[in-house]
Order: C-alpha cells, then sequence, then structure tokens
C-alpha cells in the first residue's frame, strides 16, 4: 500500500464516521497538491525518503484527526477557574478523610507514626486521584453540555464574604453543593457500602477501640438526619428563593441533630478501648486512653450541640423573616 | 517563564486569528478549491497553515456562512468553497466592524 494510503488510512480511523470519507478526500486532495508542489520545486519525482518528509510535515495522524474533532479542550477557559476550585477543595477533603482514620490508629496504637505517615501518602494519592478523576469527568460532561448545569452557577454578590463585619447567616449555593457532596458520601458510609461504622477499630499493640451499642441503636435515625440535610443542600440549589421552605426544613433537620446529641450525650460513653489477647495493653495505659477518648467525644458533641442551636436559631429567624439576607 | 519571542508569536498569532477568518471570507467571494485559497491568501501576504484552513472551512460550512461542492478538476476531486448568502452578510458586517476597529486603532497607535 502507498504510504499516503496509510497516512490517510491511520487519519481516517480516529475521524467520527459521517464525516471520514469527506475528509479523507479532502486530505488526499491537499496531500497530492502538497507532493506535486514539492515536485515542481525540485524538478523531478519524490523519493520515498522525500514523500515521507512531506507527509510528516503534514502532521502526525492523530493532530490531523483532532483538528477535524468538535471539541479541543477538555474543559474551557470559563469552566476552568471553577473546576480547579473544586479540585483543590477535593484535595482538602482526601487529606481529611485519609488523615483522620490514620490518626485515630495511631493514636490507640494501632500504628506507629512512621508506618502512619506512608499509609497517608499512599492513601491520599488514591483518594485524591479517584476525587479528581471523578471531578474531570464531571466538567468534561458539563463543557459538553451533557450535564446540564442550568442556573446552578447564578451568583449574588451578596452572597460573598462581608468584610470585617459578622458572620453570613445564608448557606450560599457553592457550600450548599460542598454540604451536599460531604452527605451523600457520609450515606455512603453509613449505609455500610464502605465498610459499617461500628465495627470494632483493630489496633496492632494490644488495645481495640469498640463502638457503644447507641451507635447501632441509632443507625437508622443517623441515616435519616443525613438524608434530611440532603435534600436541605438540594433545596438550596435547586430553589434558593424558597427562603421559608428551606428554612424549615432546616429547623426540623437541626431539631433531629439537637436530638440525637442528646440522646448521645445521655449514653454517656461512645467508644471503648478493649485490650486484645494475651498481648492486651497494661490496665492503667487502658484506663488513660479511655478517660481522653471519653473527654475528646464529649466535648466534640457538645460542640456539635452549640452548632445545631446556633444553626436553629438562624433557622427560626429566616422562616419569620422569609427573604434572604442582603448584607 | 516564556521568552520574549514566544510572548510576541503568541500575541501575533492571537492577533492574526481572527483576521484569518476575515480574509477566508472575503478570498471566497469567487469559488475556489481548499489548496488554490491557500495559494491565493499566500499571495497576498497572508500564510495560512493548511492544517488551520481546512478544519476553519468546515466550521464555517457547518455554520452555514459557507456551501461547498465536489467537482472533479485537473482529473482529481476537488472540494470547491464559495460564500452562502449568509455568509456574504456576515462578511459585510465584519467589514464594516473591522474598519471600525482599524480606524480606532490607527489613531490610538499613531
Amino acid at each position: 500500500m502507498d504510504l499516503l494510503d496509510r497516512y490517510l488510512a491511520a487519519v481516517a480511523a480516529l475521524l467520527p464516521k459521517a464525516q471520514r470519507e469527506d475528509i479523507v478526500a479532502e486530505l488526499r486532495d491537499i496531500l497530492l497538491n502538497r507532493l506535486e508542489e514539492k515536485e515542481s520545486e525540485l524538478g523531478r519525482p519524490l523519493d520515498a525518503r522525500e514523500r515521507e518528509a512531506v507527509l510528516r510535515a503534514f502532521g502526525h495522524p492523530i493532530a490531523v484527526a483532532g483538528r477535524y474533532g468538535a471539541s479541543h479542550t477538555l474543559i474551557g477557559p470559563k469552566l476552568y477557574p471553577f473546576y480547579m476550585f473544586a479540585v483543590k477543595g477535593l484535595l482538602i477533603v482526601a487529606a481529611a478523610v485519609t488523615a483522620i482514620p490514620l490518626a485515630i490508629s495511631v493514636i490507640i496504637g494501632g500504628e506507629d507514626p512512621a508506618g502512619g505517615l506512608a499509609h497517608f501518602l499512599s492513601g491520599f494519592l488514591t483518594t485524591a486521584m479517584t476525587l479528581i478523576g471523578a471531578a474531570t469527568i464531571v466538567a468534561a460532561g458539563i463543557e459538553r453540555g451533557w450535564i446540564p448545569l442550568g442556573d446552578l452557577l447564578d451568583w449574588k454578590v451578596a452572597d460573598l464574604p462581608r468584610l470585617g463585619g459578622p458572620a453570613r447567616k445564608t448557606k450560599t449555593r457553592f457550600e450548599a453543593a460542598f454540604e451536599l457532596g460531604v452527605l451523600l458520601l457520609f450515606i455512603v458510609w453509613w449505609t455500610g457500602l464502605v465498610g459499617a461504622p461500628w465495627s470494632p477499630v483493630v489496633g496492632q499493640h494490644g488495645v481495640f477501640l469498640a463502638a457503644a451499642p447507641i451507635w447501632t441503636t441509632l443507625h437508622l435515625p443517623i441515616l435519616a438526619l443525613a438524608v434530611l440535610q440532603a435534600i436541605a443542600c438540594l433545596a438550596t440549589l435547586v430553589r434558593p428563593d424558597a427562603v421559608r421552605a428551606r428554612a424549615l426544613l432546616e429547623i426540623v433537620s437541626d431539631l433531629g441533630g439537637l436530638g440525637l446529641i442528646a440522646v448521645l450525650w445521655s449514653a454517656g460513653r461512645l467508644f471503648t478501648v478493649v485490650p486484645s489477647g494475651a498481648a492486651g495493653a497494661k490496665a492503667a495505659d487502658v484506663a488513660g486512653l479511655q478517660a481522653a477518648l471519653d473527654l475528646s467525644f464529649h466535648i466534640t458533641v457538645g460542640v456539635m450541640a452549640v452548632v445545631f442551636l446556633s444553626k436553629l436559631a438562624v433557622g427560626v429567624w429566616r422562616l419569620a423573616r422569609g427573604a434572604p439576607v442582603i448584607a | 517563564m516564556p521568552a520574549d519571542a514566544d510572548i510576541f508569536e503568541t500575541l501575533r498569532q492571537e492577533l492574526r486569528r481572527g483576521t484569518l477568518i476575515l480574509a477566508v471570507l472575503a478570498q471566497l467571494q469567487v469559488e475556489r478549491y481548499g489548496y488554490s485559497l491557500r495559494q491565493a491568501l499566500a499571495e497576498v501576504g497572508l500564510e495560512i497553515d493548511e492544517g488551520a484552513l481546512y478544519p476553519m472551512l468546515r466550521r464555517l460550512e457547518s455554520q452555514g456562512l459557507l456551501t461547498s461542492e465536489w467537482r472533479e478538476e485537473d482529473k482529481r476531486r476537488k472540494r470547491f468553497y464559495r460564500l452562502s448568502l449568509e455568509g456574504e452578510a456576515v462578511l459585510a458586517r465584519l467589514s464594516a466592524e473591522w474598519r471600525a476597529m482599524n480606524d480606532t486603532l490607527q489613531n490610538l497607535i499613531r
């Protein structure tokens, strides 16, 4: 087969089927003209090496076929800043979801700090690459119109952070989208698709962490609360103008959160440090670790109660006011 | 950091990109096939890379600004392009825009 035919066949294989024949016929004409131009310049027929040089100068088949594609960029310049912003956020999420379980494992002695660092790096890279890959697919889908955004990127100057004043009291749509993503991840994890949350965390140095039975009892209520909060975020995204309905949803979800906090507080111990096997840790070490854990979980539950109460107050105020806050 | 020559070349290409479409539309008031169009542009000092020219012709045709027809010439099938009615109207508007921009810029860079 002639070199030109081979070249054109390589380009044709990469072209859309509907236009293939047409584009290849035109390319054949262009290249024959180029070859003739070169022959008249040299005043003699071209040898194989010179013919190859002409084809090579025209461009690699992938590049030539690519020029006829509908879109030349995976993510266009308009979408790119939003994509990069999302990627930075996802890197933080990847760092958090990798570091938190590892930190717990190091604290209870299941992992030495050096090994923990190695596991962190490996886990972080895998999680970050997966999240960035997913974000890239979503962004490419948006760029090509496969994922319609509607008025999702509408924004208000009033939603921007206030300078030097008190903190903004309403949630922006971006914050709602971020919160929705985190909640969906939580729901996937909580429903057991990524391991049951009450499974004991086993350590290698004589202890493991056992979740209290209250977590099993509260499994469904916590799931319901997460779903309710996800619906509230979705409402903020889809109907930001429905201020009262959104406030009502958030009030119900905050009341549910407060209820759960109260049950967790009254349950007392949320996790128990248990010595494991013959190589179990000393009783004094176990007691010390248990006391530290009890204190940290009670502080966490206390902080969460304050957060839910503040959100509840804002929700009630918005319900009464019925309009978005314009700062 | 890109060298001054690279920066200049990038800016020059950006400057040329829009004007090439205007030049192609102007040249296709007369029917031409791709190769003869490129030669006609080169003769007036506008060299254009074939890799950019042919996809541009297809894009302009898909936008309804050009029409095309396959015909045999010199014992070879060639695709001839020319301005459509819509293309003529767009060329007239773009030409007016170009003249206005040119007048403004002439005053600015004098």
